[in-house]
C-alpha cells in the first residue's frame, strides 16, 4: 500500500461510506487549482473564499444527498460549480471582474504565501502582477479559458462542456489569448 | 503552416492533449520547421509565465466546509 495513490473516485466512496477525512483528503487535493481559478475570476481575494466555501458546501450537500453521479471525474464537477457561482455572483452584482477592491487596494498584495525573505517576496511580487497583467488584458472568453485549462487543468473537451461551445472554438479562444498575451509582451516587453 | 496540422493541434499539443502518434509526427514535423518551432517555444514560455502564479484557499475555509459536513451528518442522525 506504501506509496499508493487513492483515486477521487475511491476517496468519494469513502466519504459516502461516512469517512470525513476522506472529503478532507479530496479538498486539500484540489483546492489550490480550485481557488486559483475562482481567485483569477472575481480578483477579490475574499469574495474567492465565499465562493471557494460555497462551492464544497453545495458538493458536499450534493454527495451527502445521493445525488452526485460519476459520469465524468470529480474535479471537472467541481470545476462547473465553483465556476457557475462566479458566474452567478457577476449576474446578481451586474459588473464584470474588477481589478482592485472597493478603496483601490491590491488585492494581489495581502495573498499567503511562504516565502522566507524578502528577497523571495519581490520576486512573487514581479511575478504575479506579470502574471496578472497578462490575464487582465484578455477579453473574457479567452481569459475564461486559460483559467480553466492553465489553472484548473481541465481538459478542452471539459472546458467546451462547461462553456457550452464547442471544443474547437475553446481551442481557438486559447489560441488567440496565446497570440494576445504574446503581443503584450512584446508591446509592453514584459520579460518572460 | 504544415498541412497535416493546424494551429489548433499545436494548442493541443502544447497542453499535451494530443495523441502518442500525433506528437511524434508534430515533434518531427517542429524539428524540420523552425518558424513552428519558434511559435511553440513562444507558447510554452507563456505557459511557464502563467505558471507563476498560485493561491490557496485560507484554513478557515476549510474548517467552515468540514463544520458544514459535520452539521449535515449530525442533522441526519438526529431525524
Amino acid at each position: 500500500m506504501q506509496g499508493q495513490i487513492i483515486s477521487d473516485k475511491e476517496l468519494l466512496c469513502e466519504f459516502q461510506n461516512g469517512n470525513e477525512s476522506a472529503l478532507e483528503l479530496l479538498i486539500n487535493r484540489h483546492k489550490e487549482k480550485i481557488f486559483t481559478s475562482i481567485y483569477l475570476f472575481v480578483r477579490d481575494h475574499y469574495l474567492a473564499e465565499d465562493i471557494f466555501q460555497d462551492t464544497f458546501i453545495k458538493v458536499v450537500d450534493t454527495i451527502r444527498k445521493g445525488k452526485y453521479k460519476e459520469e465524468g471525474k470529480f474535479l471537472p464537477w467541481v470545476m462547473r460549480i465553483s465556476h457557475n457561482l462566479c458566474i452567478d455572483h457577476f449576474r446578481k452584482t451586474k459588473r464584470t471582474p474588477k481589478v482592485t477592491t472597493s478603496d483601490g487596494f491590491d488585492i494581489f498584495k495581502v495573498l499567503k504565501f511562504s516565502d522566507t525573505n524578502a528577497e523571495d517576496a519581490l520576486i512573487r511580487d514581479q511575478s504575479h502582477n506579470k502574471v496578472r497583467r497578462l490575464v487582465e488584458s484578455l477579453p473574457q472568453e479567452q481569459k475564461e479559458v486559460v483559467i480553466l485549462r492553465h489553472y484548473a487543468n481541465l481538459s478542452f473537451k471539459e472546458i467546451a462542456r462547461i462553456t457550452d461551445v464547442s471544443i474547437n472554438t475553446a481551442l481557438g479562444r486559447m489560441r488567440y489569448a496565446l497570440i494576445n498575451m504574446r503581443k503584450l509582451i512584446e508591446e509592453k516587453q514584459i520579460s518572460i | 503552416m504544415n498541412q497535416d496540422f493546424t494551429q489548433l493541434d499545436l494548442i493541443r499539443f502544447i497542453y499535451n492533449e494530443t495523441l502518442p502518434q500525433e506528437s511524434k509526427a508534430i515533434r518531427e514535423w517542429i524539428s524540420k520547421d523552425w518558424e513552428a518551432l519558434d511559435l511553440v517555444n513562444e507558447y510554452k514560455r507563456i505557459q511557464d509565465t502563467l505558471d507563476g502564479f498560485h493561491a490557496q484557499p485560507s484554513p478557515t475555509s476549510i474548517r467552515i466546509i468540514m463544520e458544514h459536513n459535520h452539521n449535515m451528518e449530525e442533522m441526519e442522525t438526529s431525524c
